[in-house]
């Protein structure tokens, strides 16, 4: 079996791109959780993060801006012994794509959804998404962003998922764990993989967390709260 | 051959679907084909739902505009509807008859429907039994009210004093199966062992969705008609047979996935009931102005199959076909009915659809040692490759373009190169249209789906006509001009207000057609048909 996952194309993203890390992260998570590459699907969405389809070597399967999750859900149930994994980016995830996620989470589906948040839409060259700050100056919001950000941990806490993190790409121990775990978790898990983007988002490089040391018992407890960091919830 | 028309007219709830279900079984058992046209707004409660009962001891029926027999539940129903009776028609109004004390008596105000069923039966001079047979069975597992309802039935029967009707009934028995065409497509669909559904409500479909439920097949009930074709994708890239039932409003968000579908070549069936447009349209009202729609639908160019079939045999045997060329070619098959297709009641010999038997054809699949190196996309003579799932290797399906393996490539000659194979795949396919009538007749119909019942009961009284019937208009099968360039006239006769077939044949054959249109929610009446025909052959 061909354990290092690789693909004979290298990586495209900028250097210093957290995508980097968050490869390394996914193949560590599947080599640690003994899958065979044959066995995982991961749906990708459009977007900077999604171009990882070329870079590793399982059932990668590029699908539609905002539709990775759907296609996920297709998948698992179609042929349940599969691990099925979507990704997408914030725009994917939270913006284009929301009412999957909060459908996906509402029905339990067992599936992990990585989001990749850089807080903008990256690939079309950085206009403001659902995710990004408030206050944030990007291309389309030259006075700053004038919205609170979507956060898609607090759509998920209120729809019904099961399994929430949060982690920033620059850990990479602690994302591979988290990303271990909730690829092991039976039904809906939602990893928000803070990744901030050295070209379009560099004021927000050096994100500053707290780690959780357990996950909450309660919901409230953590809706609002992007500043968290770990398992948030785990039922 | 004698054809008569029945409607019964009611408020919606008051079980006038129903009574069209058990009247046209009835008539079945004595040997008549039958069609049930239902009409009805789009409300639960109230207003003016409606069916018409054709029959006659030929097939192939058409509505009528004119009736031979009215029953009305209700004056205000009566007073929409008695002008359509025919000058020795019958028209009869519930309350006048005495339909509302017989419920009344029997304490159950909904066998109002059934009484009032006794009573048509009186008139049309048949045999009670038979009816009876029918209630039986209806009721089979409702034993508390099938009593009241043999009780309506033989009261209801019994008001009738008058002269009933004398209709000859066939000499010869026949057994005549009834089914809607949502029925007949559903069990297409659990025969062809699609495993897979994903469907959001919508007239004409819903009834899929019900039938389906609580059948051999994983029934996803998405939050919006996008994530539902996305996850039939999902589905079908997984291995199993999948498909997404709709109307109009929502292929139109299912766009993008047919084109998903088409690029990486995920192998989906997509029935589109029409219904029309533009918008939300009339909800409940037929229409065939989504053909230009199936046929081009989607940014880029792809390969696609759209089937039209046209009555209950045709339902069938191109509802399991369609499964079957999905998975040969790899591509997305959009199977076309309608609301007057899906939702009217069809008659059909007995065993017709039993002895239709398609064997499941998976296509191409990769196995052992071709999995070994796999290419998800590799190139071939007919552009097809071999498919694998996820489960027996690792392998690349990709919506960007892409190279053999799957990997996303921007290469000016692989471009080139996959969308040839793309296109390659559907060049060998075969028929796509049949032809009734005369043979080298000066005049030939032409049309495709529903209207398919529609003309063949109209060339049983013009014999000189030709008719040809597209039911796979697409890809467009070119062989039609050697037929059609022999005719004088071709007049193509469909249910849109431009005429998109009739466009598409131009284009296609660069013959000069006529056009009989109508898109005004209603089906093509058989006099109204007959007048605009002799109006267009002059
Ligand atoms: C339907 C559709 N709309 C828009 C686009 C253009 N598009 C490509 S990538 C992208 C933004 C991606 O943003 P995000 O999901 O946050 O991913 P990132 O590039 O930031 O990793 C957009 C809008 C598209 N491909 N499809
Ligand atoms: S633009 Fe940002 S997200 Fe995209 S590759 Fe470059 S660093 Fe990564
Ligand atoms: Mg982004």
């Amino acid at each position: 079996m061909n354990t290092d996952l690789s693909t004979p194309n290298l990586p495209t993203w900028c250097p210093g791109c957290g995508g980097y890390s968050f490869l390394t992260a996914v193949k560590k998570a599947i080599i640690k959780n003994n899958l065979a590459p044959k066995d995982v699907v991961i749906t990708y969405d459009i977007g900077c993060s999604a171009n990882m389809v070329n870079f590793i070597n399982l059932c990668g399967f590029a699908t539609l801006h905002g539709r990775s999750i759907p296609v996920a859900v297709g998948v698992k149930t179609a042929n349940p012994k599969l691990t099925v994994i979507a990704q997408g980016g914030d725009g994917g995830i939270v913006s284009e794509g929301g009412n999957h996620l909060v459908h996906a989470s509402q029905r339990n589906d067992d599936i992990t959804v990585l989001v990749n948040n850089n807080y903008v839409f990256a690939l079309t060259t950085g206009q403001a998404s659902s995710a990004t700050p408030k206050g944030l100056k990007t291309r389309t919001t030259l006075q700053g962003n004038p919205f609170e950000p979507l956060s898609a941990i607090d759509l998920a806490v209120v729809s019904g998922g099961s399994f929430l993190a949060r982690t920033p790409v620059s850990d990479l121990n602690k994302t591979t764990e988290i990303i271990a775990k909730a690829i092991e978790h039976k039904g809906f898990s939602l990893v928000e993989i803070i990744q901030p983007c050295v070209i379009w988002t560099k004021e927000l490089l050096k994100p500053s967390g707290q780690w959780v040391k357990e996950p909450f018992t309660k919901r409230e407890s953590f809706l609002g709260r992007h500043d968290l960091w770990g398992i948030l919830y785990n039922k | 051959m004698e054809r008569y028309a029945l409607k019964i007219s009611g408020p919606a709830g008051a079980g006038v679907m129903q009574a069209g279900e058990t009247l046209s079984k009835a008539l079945n058992r004595l040997g008549f084909f039958t069609l049930v046209y239902p009409e009805y707004p789009s409300r639960i409660r109230g207003g003016d739902n409606h069916i018409q009962i054709i029959f006659s001891q030929k097939p192939f029926l058409t509505p009528r505009e004119k009736i031979d027999i009215l029953l009305a539940f209700g004056k205000k129903n009566f007073e929409e509807h008695k002008g359509e009776l025919k000058e020795n028609g019958l028209g009869f109004e519930s309350s006048e008859i005495g339909l509302e004390k017989i419920a009344e008596e029997i304490g159950n105000p909904l066998v109002i429907n059934t009484a009032g069923l006794g009573f048509l039966w009186s008139v049309l001079g048949f045999k009670r039994e038979i009816l009876e047979e029918q209630v039986n069975k209806d009721f089979e597992d409702k034993p508390k009210v099938l009593d009241l309802n043999l009780k309506a039935v033989f009261q209801g029967f019994g008001l009738n004093q008058k002269e009933s009707f004398k209709i000859e009934t066939p000499k010869t028995k026949k057994e005549i199966e009834n089914y809607s065409g949502n029925e007949i497509l559903t069990k297409a669909i659990l025969n062809a062992d699609c495993r897979f559904a994903s469907i959001y409500p919508m007239t004409p479909i819903n009834s899929i969705l019900t039938l389906l439920s609580d059948r051999e097949i994983k029934l996803f009930r998405p939050e919006d008609e996008i994530a539902g074709i996305m996850a039939a994708i999902g589905a079908s890239y997984a291995g199993k047979r999948s498909m997404v039932a709709t109307s109009g409003g929502g292929f139109s968000l299912m766009v993008e996935g047919l084109g998903l579908a088409g690029m990486a070549e995920i192998p989906l069936v997509l029935v589109l009931g029409q219904r029309t447009g533009p918008s939300t349209g009339m909800a409940t009202f037929s229409s065939q102005a989504d053909l230009n729609f199936a046929i081009n639908a989607g940014h880029g160019e792809f390969p696609r199959i759209v089937l039209t079939p046209g009555d209950a045999e045709e339902l069938y045997r191109l509802g399991l076909e369609a499964f079957n060329l999905a998975e040969r070619y790899q591509v997305p098959v959009i199977l076309m009915t309608d609301k007057y297709l899906a939702e009217n009641r069809l008659s059909i010999l007995k065993d017709v659809l039993g002895k239709i038997k398609v064997k499941i054809d998976r296509g191409k699949l990769a196995e052992g040692k071709e999995l070994d190196g796999y290419k998800r996309y590799e190139f071939s003579l007919d552009g097809i490759s071999k498919r694998a799932f996820p489960g027996q290797t690792a392998f690349i399906t990709n919506s960007y373009e892409h190279n053999e393996y799957g990997f996303s490539d921007d290469d000016s000659q692989n471009r080139q190169k996959m969308m040839e194979k793309r296109a390659k795949k559907l060049e060998s396919l075969k028929g796509g249209f049949e032809i009734f009538g005369k043979k080298g007749a000066k005049t030939f119909l032409v049309g495709w789906g529903s209207t398919k019942e529609i003309l063949l009961d109209l060339i049983d009284d013009f014999p000189q006509l030709g008719y040809l019937h597209f039911w796979r208009p697409w890809p467009f099968p070119k062989e039609v001009k050697t037929i059609l360039k022999e005719a004088e006239k071709v007049i193509v006769i469909e249910g849109n207000f431009s005429g998109q077939l009739a466009s598409l044949l131009e284009k296609e054959t660069e013959l000069k057609t006529e056009k009989i249109l109508k898109d005004d929610g209603r089906p093509l009446f058989y006099h109204e048909i007959r007048e605009r025909l002799r109006k267009a052959e002059r």
